[in-house]
């Protein structure tokens, strides 16, 4: 239901009445009790403290921290455990590659294959 | 100057320049509060009849706005603080509902009474005395029973437009209703105000 006529007319008539119940709440505001005031004191007190504490923009990422490290931990848990194959591949790639040319060294230098095998034939028991 | 020296006194300047915000900040807001708080908490003793719970609401409401809305233009504090005021109230509005519907289950149950939930204020014992001829308190305590015993709404828009001094699009955004809306409830408040306040031989505002 919107306001009538006569309604409408009143708006106009009622500042008096307004500015007499500003007044009046002003007053209810000043003559507030010490308790409550200084409960309010306190109460704002607390509410300003919390802008050192939380206030800006790192406050809201701070929340999410710990959830992103999480998340952050179970996927690389996950590529740890369910993916082994590729971590392992280039070791053993290199590892293969180190043993050809090795080979490939030894064979050309016979003169060490005949020192070892002098060496392990005058020590027998020092591989055992 | 070497580079080390020039990052170290740029993140000197960065920190001071922060924590000198920060408490410029807390001033603008010291400020701030110091005149919306008691205003506030008046307007919530309206609406929920309990000094405590007053308190409490507007604490919580203090705190959210400073979260939220501290780093927000001066000129848009006073919408925005009391935006967040009039969230609180409606949220204990309707846990207060949904805590009558089963206050009033279990009291059927029991055989109490359902007035014992009633949350509507007295009403208004009009005295033929004349406006002037009162004193401050007895004019402040028949306002205050003229403005509990009107709806939520028109007491909060009331409150807001006449008292607060928002203006109507201010007011809509606090109370998140039409600016039509506020202009409904702010005149049926004033016509029944008027018609209250007339009743206790208010001649100068009939």
């Amino acid at each position: 239901m919107k306001p009538s006529n006569q309604q409408n007319m009143n708006l106009n008539q009622l500042d008096s009445l307004e500015k007499e119940a500003a007044k009046l709440l002003d007053q209810s505001v000043a003559d507030m009790p010490a308790e409550l005031v200084s409960r309010m004191r306190a109460a704002r007190e607390v509410s300003l403290d919390s802008i050192s504490e939380s206030g800006h923009v790192w406050f809201k990422t701070l929340d999410w921290r710990p959830t992103f490290a999480t998340v952050a931990l179970c996927l690389l848990a996950v590529i740890l455990l369910y993916i082994p194959n590729v971590s392992k591949q280039p070791e053993q790639q290199f590892t293969q590659s180190w043993l050809v040319e090795d080979e490939y060294l030894l064979g050309d230098d016979l003169s060490l294959y005949l020192w070892l095998t002098d060496t392990t034939a005058l020590s027998p028991n020092d591989e055992g | 100057m070497t580079t080390q020296q020039r990052i170290t006194n740029l993140n000197m300047s960065t920190t001071a320049q922060a924590c000198l915000d920060k408490s410029q900040l807390r001033n603008e807001l010291d400020l701030f509060f110091r005149n919306a708080q008691p205003r506030a908490f008046r307007m919530l003793q309206f609406a929920v009849h309990d000094e405590q719970l007053a308190l409490d609401l507007l604490q919580d409401a203090m705190l959210a706005f400073v979260r939220s809305y501290a780093q927000r233009p001066p000129a848009e504090r006073a919408p925005l603080f009391y935006r967040v005021v009039q969230n609180r109230l409606r949220d204990h509005f309707r846990r207060h509902r949904v805590r009558s519907r089963w206050l009033s289950l279990f009291s059927d149950m029991g055989g109490r009474d359902k007035d014992d939930n009633n949350y509507q204020p007295e009403a208004i014992e009009p005295k033929p005395a004349a406006w002037r001829q009162l004193d401050t308190q007895h004019k402040l305590e028949y306002l205050d029973r003229v403005l509990s015993r009107l709806g939520a709404r028109q007491q909060q828009t009331f409150l807001l437009r006449a008292w607060e001094g928002l203006t109507e699009a201010e007011t809509a955004t606090a109370m998140g209703i039409s600016v039509g809306s506020v202009k409904t409830h702010y005149a049926r408040a004033r016509a029944a105000l008027r018609k209250a306040l007339g009743a206790l031989g208010m001649a100068e505002f009939e």
